[in-house]
């Protein structure tokens, strides 16, 4: 311990050279002074590595400190995603429960559109008398009335189908829409036979086909049914074709 | 953008070997390293807050390795604070007898770099044992060792920032307080031996 005030000055550089070569002859012929010099020099070092350590904790407090709203951010950016995330899940599931509640029935209320009469195509008496049968829903005689006309017309086929249909009597609406098809040679009714008969199909359960069939009604830009065929529809109609395994 | 930023890589080692402006340096390191450090020590089973424990070992070992001139800079600072934090976090793995493994990716290690780190990491092993010693004294000790040996400043610059009659006072207080500190040193068998089978190893 006597020795610390001339370790000090030779660590600081205040000796002169002979001094220091003193000094030194001394520390190579004494073991202890030669610890001595080295645990003081580790001191000093210790001494300046406190001081860097102040140092280093202050910057990195006040870096990790700032860095805490930009982990925020993230955290803030991943809620986004994940409220995203749901909403997409929410959105798949009710479109998923959607189309599995879909039967025959639905697709065909949702979707399909009840022929509505447009405009009067003839003046003689047993048409005008079809037609206020249709008009006035007395599908039931319709039904019995086509089979006492001898060569029925192609429109009371067709409203004959129609009422069929509406009676949910699928099989016979389809026979009639086929009867309709084979007499309308001006094609008159060619646009509403395809989607009744799509429809028809739906009502009986044959959803492969009723998606062939109204897939091309959809893709014939032409039809004024096209617009009425939603890609929804379709997809609900390919799903009921899947589970029922056609 | 801190203005820090612009700093090339030699003017923050100028800066932290001249010890002048060292916090403009010390916030670059972190500004540009902390967070590449950080994912090397999760990637290898380390939490967050190892991470911070060896990044700021890291930091310190760094300073004190370019402080005393030995950081020639071949392998470039990332590189060498990559070694650092690695030899750290190894050590600090075997202490705790964990079986988690280094991953391959580590980065490079600062093999051209001609400072032995493993003797270097011995080294500040022992200056931390002493540096715990040191913050034990008084206040007054601390403050005047602290301008002399860390901010360097001669007994005329210490003077006005202290409460003492002229620099030869000065200077005895500073000498009284290295011996307590060395005889608080020395009274501690353990630290004593620990300190000298260090000192051992670095001759």
């Amino acid at each position: 311990m006597e020795n610390l005030e001339k370790i000090e000055q030779y660590l600081d550089g205040e000796m002169n050279q002979e001094e220091i070569k003193a000094f030194e002859k001394e520390m190579g012929e004494n073991a202890d002074l030669a610890e001595e010099v080295s645990l003081m020099r580790l001191t000093r070092d210790a001494i300046k590595s406190a001081g860097i350590r102040e140092i280093v904790t202050s910057h990195q407090q006040e870096y990790l400190s700032q860095r805490k709203p930009a982990a925020r951010q993230i955290s803030f950016n991943t809620r986004i995603i994940r409220i995203a995330a749901s909403i997409l899940v929410i959105f798949s599931f009710w479109g998923f429960y959607q189309i599995a509640q879909t039967n025959s029935e639905s697709l065909r209320a949702d979707y399909g559109i009840s022929y509505r009469q447009p405009v009067l195509r003839s003046t003689e008496a047993e048409q005008k008398a079809f037609r206020e049968q249709y008009k006035k829903g007395n599908f039931g005689q319709l039904l019995k009335d086509i089979s006492t006309i001898k060569n029925p017309t192609a429109e009371q086929y067709f409203l004959t189908a129609m009422a069929a249909y509406e009676l949910k009597d699928f099989n016979q609406s389809i026979t009639l829409l086929k009867e309709a098809s084979d007499v309308d040679s001006r094609e008159i009714y060619e646009n509403e036979i395809s989607y009744y008969t799509g429809l028809s199909l739906i009502g009986q359960e044959k959803y492969k086909e009723a998606y062939d069939h109204l897939k091309a009604v959809k893709e014939d830009t032409e039809n004024p049914y096209s617009k009425s065929i939603s890609n929804g529809f379709l997809l609900k109609l390919r799903y009921l074709a899947f589970t029922k395994g056609d | 953008m801190p203005q820090n930023a612009a700093l090339s890589e030699e003017e923050v080692l100028l800066r932290i070997q001249s010890n002048h402006q060292i916090n403009s340096a010390v916030s670059w390191l972190y500004a540009r390293y902390y967070d590449r450090l950080e994912t090397l020590i999760l990637r290898n089973s380390g939490s967050a807050d190892d991470a911070a424990d060896i990044i700021q070992e890291t930091m310190i070992a760094f300073i004190n390795i370019v402080q005393q001139g030995k950081f020639r800079g071949e392998s470039g600072v990332n590189t060498f604070l990559q070694s650092i934090a690695r030899n750290l976090w190894l050590g600090k793995l075997r202490k705790g007898k964990s079986q988690a493994k280094l991953h391959e990716n580590w980065g490079e290690e600062a093999k051209q770099e001609s400072v032995d780190l493993e003797k270097e990491l011995q080294y500040k092993e022992a200056t931390d044992l002493v540096s715990g010693i040191f913050k034990n004294l008084g206040e007054a000790c601390q403050k005047l060792l602290n301008l002399f040996y860390f901010k360097e400043l001669s007994m005329k610059e210490i003077l006005p920032e202290m409460n003492f009659e002229n620099e030869q006072v000065l200077r005895n207080k500073k000498t009284k307080c290295m011996k307590s500190l060395m005889a608080e040193i020395k009274q501690k068998p353990v630290w004593a031996e620990t300190l000298k089978s260090a000192l051992q190893k670095l001759r």
